[in-house]
């Protein structure tokens, strides 16, 4: 047990936060305070502690009504904690009566602080570690009830609240902390400042004790009295009096001791033995220092004394040195009528001597002081010396603000040294004002009271001076009122929101070139060009302007002085403004990070409570800890009722274990967060289907705090996706939905089957990924962006046609229609596709028809453009013959007659030959036969067998120079390009050479050729492709009507091969046949060989 | 009457391209029938046209090859067809000068079109009637005296 109290009071972690958060041996404060003293009121306890709980002690950052030592020590040995078993227990510690207890009978603080009755609620960290107790403490037995143990509990609370906030401000506390410390340094500069001042009119410092051992001196004392600093340090100031008076010195302690304030003066003892006379004035300090001792400041006077050395007893020498001080002296008579005053005093007072010598003491108290703060002639005449500060009146009726020291001489009159402060006050003022200012900032007081605060504090420093405060605007260009409690609100009005710039007065130039902008003279400085005007409606004629630089040396604003005469600068003054500005920047930055949390705290409130969903906080077991207005109307319950029961209260039983799992996941850290649909019971019993997202919230040391459950009703949703899921099944389009990511979120059934996905296997993906082609998918997703961003679109709501990437990477022809789906924001997107697969399929067919046809019709027409020729031909020369033949018979001419006779039968003839060669070719495209398996040897023997009589005539020999093989051909057309080319190689023979025809077949490049060679007059390169042509005849003189070619190279193409001629003039054609291999039924070289034979 | 006496005058000579020998002896039947005496040369084909004119292969000597007066000029022919044969002709600065008149069966705008635009003195479609023929190779004679006037008297006056 005890050993357990050890363990967790030192442990080192615990004990680091309490360290961190800085609280231990720091003064009261108001802060906390205000709790004990709230406690104390609520449940009447003599004591309230605030104890944090450290390794050795508990120190109490707020001690209520203990008794003394302790309550000056704040703070006790843990032998005197009850609260570190608060520390240990992490729960309230309820003792009635201590000395009943078995756990704390012996505990001394029973016996030391009387400690009988306590009650402590823990005071815990974030992080779950317990810092300390708050706790109630009574010297007679208490029975606490619960009601109290709560109050105690929620004050605990409050602590922790408010240490919870100061720890949140660390980052803002250590800036402020730092420009406070700045501050804090320029003060001691100004009082440093101030130091310098005194002593250079007093030359001479020190402290000593009340024995008379000197504590410290300052460089001068040494200087004048001839030894070091170090070694004056430590010495009696009585073994520096001249020895004469040294007797005297105990006097001089004696009376300081009474009096606290002393002055006159002192003959003193240089090393080497030399007299100086010093006056001084000594204080008494005894508040704020452990030990009391006498701060003097001393001015040397030897000289003056030594001049007046022969006067010394007379009056006079008594005068010059009063008229040598440096402090007004004033000498009245028992009435208060001025009988003698020094040059300092006439100075002070603004008077002439014979003006003052007329005055009394009432005449130098300003009218309203003189009831409030009047002469305390009586305890003058008491015999006291009276020492304040108070306001003297100057001749002029300003206001000087004095330290007076007045008492009583001789003869009932009065000697008062009078020393203006009122430096010194400004320097205290300042300091003052900016702690004020300070401490308004971390109370959290509005930015413009703070600089309301600094602006007043300067102009109280600079005499004449009017402050102003204008804040640069987030936009970096705009200047805005910030304060300015002085300048004419006409002005502040007129210079709110101006913009900034490199000539816009001393503020908004300041602010554009991010330096101090100093102008003497409004109404000479360029600068105020464009303000003149307004600063002279105003009778402004000054202004230093001063930007306020945030801590990463951005403008926040501009702190100025104006003045209503021309003026310059001091030092004082620049460095006053200088630290005017850090302050209002310490001070803005301050308000905006408030602000920030404000909003936050402020968004984070409206958020939960004005949230469109339901939104809960759940404890860990399932607890409603917090629920939402929404929620509440979702299930039907109202709030008081909610928060007694738990989640699983609510659950629909068949969704309850999918939830826990989840639950249980999440607390172990295996999920962040997670989302389900799911159904509770409304308070009335129907189901409510929600969706839920949970995210939990975890302690700082990582232990689950609560969830955070977002409750959204779906009953509506539900059964729009209902209806659109059946759309989507039912659909016999592709129809496709897209978020604004591109991402799908819905497919129809359809659009499944036709990219080849299964079901859902999409849901979720980027659409461009999953059905847009390779070289369309950046196109498409620039497409997207740019409707997003402009709004512009290329394809919504219109027919457009595309291809969609299938499953297995091909693509499918779509016409497709996209359009944004209403209201959806941000915008989601449904496209309609239909698979145009069959329709682009009939186009294609359709466009091949169509180009067949075009080039049919184009070879029509030069078909019939060529015929036209060939049959206007011989019509021609029958009736220009026949138009003869009337002249012949006439003349009776008969040879000639019988000539035209001729003439007109041989074109007769020719032209019944064009018309059955032109059927044939017509055939030859129309008319097909049945392919059949063809011996080409069994072809080639009825050939030969139909020209017989041309062949015998011409002596011509043919010869199959190697096996021909089997095709799968049209046996008749297959004969007749035969006949074709044997006809030709007969025909063309060469004069005096009998024509030899080789017939072969041979396989080239992996292609089966035939081959009709010849031994004939050959074809020029040039006409080798042009006697393919339809009546192309190279020799006109040769029977033929020019169509045997172009019949025989159709047949060849119609079974798929091609027929081309190689031929070298005069020495023979040969005729080449591709065949392909398609319609080669046996190509065996060995078989067909049997078959060569040579025929004549 | 006066102009078979021109005619006599002005031997000129003609250059027929044409492939069929029955339309050759038509032409040369209707020019008798006129008592035009021309000397006419008959060639073949496109190819034996440019080999006449440019003296080549079978062409070769001057004399069986003199430069024509006037080209007649059928478009359907083997090898070579006649429009070839008429461009190469008009794009030849020696021969552009020599007037050529096209004589076809061929009544097809394009070929009309193409003619012209190969810079053909005169198309002239070969009608069926034999007094149309005759009447053809008429115009042909007026034709070429109208044409030929002028650069023929300058000769003489060289001369």
């Amino acid at each position: 047990m005890h050993s357990n109290l050890t363990q967790i009071v030192q442990d080192p972690q615990r004990l680091a936060a309490l360290h961190e958060l800085g609280l231990l041996d720091t003064p009261a404060e108001q802060a906390f305070d205000r709790l004990a003293k709230l406690a104390a009121r609520i449940l009447h306890t003599p004591i309230v502690l605030i104890s944090l709980v450290g390794s050795d002690r508990q120190f109490f950052k707020s001690c209520l009504g203990l008794p003394e030592p302790w309550s000056s020590w704040r703070e006790t040995p843990l032998s005197h904690s009850f609260c570190q078993h608060v520390v240990a227990s992490g729960q309230p510690l309820v003792i009635p009566d201590a000395r009943r207890d078995p756990q704390l009978l012996d505990n001394l603080a029973i016996r030391d602080l009387n400690v009988i009755a306590y009650l402590g609620s823990p005071l815990i960290l974030p992080g779950g570690q317990v810092i300390g107790s708050f706790c109630v403490i009574d010297s007679k037995p208490r029975d606490w009830t619960d009601e109290q143990i709560s109050i105690v509990r929620d004050l605990a609370a409050s602590v922790m609240t408010e240490i919870n906030l100061r720890h949140m401000h660390d980052s803002l506390q250590e800036q402020t902390q730092a420009q406070t410390m700045a501050m804090t340094a320029a003060l001691r500069e100004s009082e440093a400042l101030y130091r310098d001042l005194v002593e250079s009119s007093l030359d001479m410092i020190c402290t000593h004790d009340l024995e008379g051992r000197l504590l410290s001196v300052n460089q001068r004392a040494g200087e004048l009295l001839g030894y070091r600093v170090e070694e004056l340090v430590g010495m009696n100031l009585r073994d520096l009096v001249v020895p004469r008076f040294r007797a005297q010195f105990d006097d001089y302690l004696a009376e300081i001791r009474r009096a606290r304030v002393l002055r006159g003066y002192l003959q003193m003892q240089t090393r080497d033995g030399k007299r100086r006379v010093w006056y001084y004035q000594n204080t008494l300090r005894t508040e704020g220092v452990s030990v009391p001792i006498v701060r003097g400041t001393a001015h040397d006077v030897t000289e003056q004394f030594e001049t007046g050395r022969k006067l010394r007893e007379s009056e006079s020498l008594y005068r010059e040195l009063i008229e040598l001080a440096a402090d007004g002296i004033f000498i009245s008579d028992a009435e208060g009528r001025f009988t003698e005053v020094n040059a300092a005093g006439c100075a002070l007072a603004g008077y002439t001597r014979e003006e003052l010598l007329h005055l009394g003491i009432v005449d130098m108290i300003p009218p309203q002081d003189r009831q409030t703060n009047p002469p305390r002639l009586d305890e003058l005449w008491a015999g006291k010396t009276i020492i304040r500060e108070r306001r003297l009146q100057r001749k002029d009726g300003t206001i000087v603000l004095v330290e007076s020291s007045v008492k009583q001489l001789p003869g009932g009159r009065l000697q008062g040294i009078v020393r203006d402060v009122s430096e010194r006050k400004q320097a205290e003022a300042l300091r003052e004002g900016n702690s004020r200012a300070l401490e308004q900032l971390l109370r959290g007081t509005s930015l413009s009271e703070v600089l309301d605060t600094l602006v007043r504090t300067v102009e109280a420093q600079i005499e004449g001076a009017i402050g102003s405060v204008l804040l640069l605007d987030p936009d970096g260009r705009h200047l805005r009122h910030g304060a300015g409690p002085h300048l004419p609100e006409a002005y502040n009005q007129a210079i709110d929101g101006v913009e900034i710039g490199p000539a816009v007065g001393s503020c908004g130039t300041a602010a554009y070139e991010s330096r101090q902008m100093i102008v003497e003279n409004i109404q000479t400085d360029p600068l105020w060009a464009d303000y003149r005007k307004l600063a002279a409606a105003h009778d402004l004629q000054a202004c230093w302007s001063q930007p306020i630089f945030a801590a990463d040396g951005q403008v926040l604003g501009t702190f100025a002085m104006y003045y209503r005469e021309p003026r310059s600068p001091s030092e004082r003054d620049l460095r006053l403004i200088e630290d005017a500005g850090h302050l209002a920047a310490v001070a803005i930055e301050n308000s905006r990070v408030q602000q920030a949390l404000v909003q936050s705290d402020k968004r984070f409130r409206a958020t939960f409570e004005q949230a469109a969903v339901g939104v809960a906080h759940v404890s860990t077991e399932g607890r409603w800890l917090r629920v939402n207005q929404k929620l509440c109307d979702i299930v039907g319950y109202t709030r008081q009722e909610l928060l007694t029961k738990t989640f699983q209260d609510i659950t629909h039983p068949d969704d309850l274990d999918a939830d826990l799992a989840q639950v249980t996941r999440m607390l172990a850290g295996e999920i962040p967060t997670y989302t389900m649909e799911k159904r509770y019971f409304h308070k009335n019993g129907k189901i409510v289907w929600i969706n839920l997202t949970v995210s939990l919230t975890r302690k700082s040391n990582g232990e689950p705090d609560y969830f955070i459950s977002v409750v959204e009703d779906i009953a509506q949703r539900r059964q729009a996706d209902a209806t659109r899921r059946a759309t989507l099944e039912a659909a016999l389009d592709c129809i496709i939905e897209m978020d604004h990511e591109g991402k799908i979120t819905a497919i129809s059934a359809v659009a499944e089957k036709t990219f080849g996905y299964a079901p859902a296997e999409v849901i979720g993906r980027e659409l461009a990924e999953v059905l847009v082609p390779d070289a369309q998918r950046a196109h498409h997703r620039q497409g997207l962006i740019n409707y997003l961003t402009t709004g512009r679109h290329a394809i919504l709501n219109r027919h457009v046609e595309m291809d969609a990437l299938r499953a297995d990477g091909t693509t499918v022809p779509v016409e497709l229609m996209v359009r944004v789906i209403e209201n959806s924001d941000p915008p989601r997107f449904i496209g309609f596709a239909r698979d145009i697969t069959a329709r682009k399929q009939a186009e294609a067919v359709r466009e091949k028809l169509l180009a067949d046809l075009t080039q049919r019709n184009v070879e029509m027409e030069n078909f019939v453009y060529t015929i036209s020729h060939d049959l206007k031909a011989p019509l021609i020369t029958i009736g220009g013959f026949a138009s003869l033949l009337v002249k012949d018979i006439e003349r009776n001419d008969k040879e000639r007659g019988r000539e035209s006779v001729q003439e007109i039968r041989k074109a007769a003839e020719g032209m019944q030959q064009l018309i059955d060669d032109l059927l044939l070719l017509s055939r030859t495209g129309q008319v097909q036969g049945e392919p059949e398996d063809v011996d080409l040897h069994a072809i080639l023997g009825d050939v030969q067998a139909r020209c017989a009589s041309h062949i015998e005539r011409e002596r011509a020999t043919i010869r199959v120079v190697s096996p021909l093989p089997r095709l799968h051909v049209d046996r008749l057309r297959f004969g007749q390009v035969l006949q074709n080319l044997l006809d030709n190689g007969v025909k063309f023979h060469r004069k005096g050479v009998d024509p030899v025809l080789e017939i072969g077949a041979e396989r080239t490049n992996g292609e089966a050729r035939l081959y009709v060679r010849d031994n004939g007059i050959g074809i020029e390169k040039r006409y080798q492709e042009k006697i393919f042509g339809l009546f192309e005849r190279l020799d006109t003189g040769r029977e033929g009507t020019g169509v045997g070619l172009t019949i025989a190279r159709r047949i060849v193409e119609q079974h798929g091969g091609r027929l081309w001629v190689e031929s070298e003039p005069g020495r023979g054609s040969t005729f080449w046949l591709s065949i392909p291999d398609s319609v080669i039924v046996d190509d065996s070289a060995g078989e067909a060989a049997r078959h060569m034979r040579t025929l004549r | 009457m006066d102009k078979p006496a021109n005619k006599s005058t002005l031997p000129i000579r003609i250059l027929l391209v044409e492939d069929n020998d029955a339309h050759t002896k038509l032409i040369l039947r209707a020019m008798q029938e006129d008592r035009l005496a021309n000397p006419v040369d008959c060639v073949r084909d496109g190819e034996e046209a440019l080999d006449y004119l440019y003296r080549r292969g079978a062409f070769e000597d001057p004399s069986t090859s003199p430069r024509p007066d006037m080209i007649l000029l059928d478009l359907k022919l083997p090898k070579i067809d006649g429009l070839e044969v008429l461009k190469t002709i008009k794009e030849d600065e020696k021969l552009r000068d020599i007037p050529v008149v096209v004589l076809t069966s061929s009544t097809d705008a394009r070929d009309v079109s193409m003619a012209y635009r190969h810079y053909v003195n005169s198309y002239i479609a070969k009608p069926v009637d034999f007094d149309k023929f005759r009447q053809v190779v008429q115009e042909l004679d007026y034709y070429w005296t109208i044409f030929n006037t002028k650069p023929d008297h300058k000769t003489h006056r060289v001369k």
